[in-house]
């Protein structure tokens, strides 16, 4: 059971993330491979606030995908569901100029083991770290 | 910098699981086709996967290339 109740509020934050996304995949129903950025607590769950999404250099333009999974194996298209996506420009590497990065917000709760997966719609070279902002409950 | 060329990608669909090389053409950092080594366009399925093989952006795809 959850620490917290009435309200209920995170207990623990919770940093995680995934580096080097690349990869496309274009399945709109979170099926084949997926890069996992955040998985709540198996007891408790866990809020996640947002996603960060950082250009780890050049990158053509493309699409992130985020999808909610909720714990069983994510080639089943029953067990995810697209919650957001967001248009990348493309990017070219720098080593005197940041490049502009993307915030997604989220602001949901997840059930014990539910994960967050994310996809790109097209290939890039230099991908993206995608880091996920929360508590656990 | 404009950033255009080719870029060397695996592509499978179909749950496949091995992949082919198919090369990736892009004008100002935007995607506008893909080909095959010896220049035949590849029409994609709606759902694919796709990884960069090499990431380095060439000016036109090698000549003898397999694919």
């Amino acid at each position: 059971m959850a620490a917290n109740t009435d309200p209920i509020f995170s207990k623990v934050p919770k940093v995680q993330w995934t580096n080097g996304v690349t990869a496309a995949n274009t399945a709109k129903d979170g099926t084949g491979t997926v890069d996992t950025v955040f998985t709540a607590d198996a007891v408790n769950g866990s809020y996640l606030q947002k996603l960060t999404i950082r250009p780890r250099g050049t990158n053509v333009a493309t699409v992130l995908r985020v999808f909610v999974n909720n714990g069983g194996d994510n080639t089943v298209a029953a067990n995810n569901a697209l919650i957001a996506e967001l248009s990348l420009l493309a990017t070219t590497n720098s080593e005197i100029v940041s490049i502009i990065g993307n915030e997604v917000p989220l602001n949901i709760p997840l059930p014990p083991g539910y994960r967050v997966n994310v996809t790109l719609g097209t290939a890039v070279a230099g991908g993206f770290a995608i880091a996920g902002f929360g508590g656990d409950y | 910098m404009s950033m255009r060329g080719f870029i060397e990608m695996d592509f499978s669909f179909g749950g496949a699981s091995s992949s082919e090389t198919i090369w990736q053409q892009i004008e100002e950092g935007e995607v506008v086709g893909y080909f095959k080594a010896d220049g035949t366009p590849v029409e994609l399925p709606e759902i694919y996967e796709m990884r960069v093989a090499s990431s380095d952006i060439l000016p036109s795809i090698p000549i003898g290339d397999s694919a």
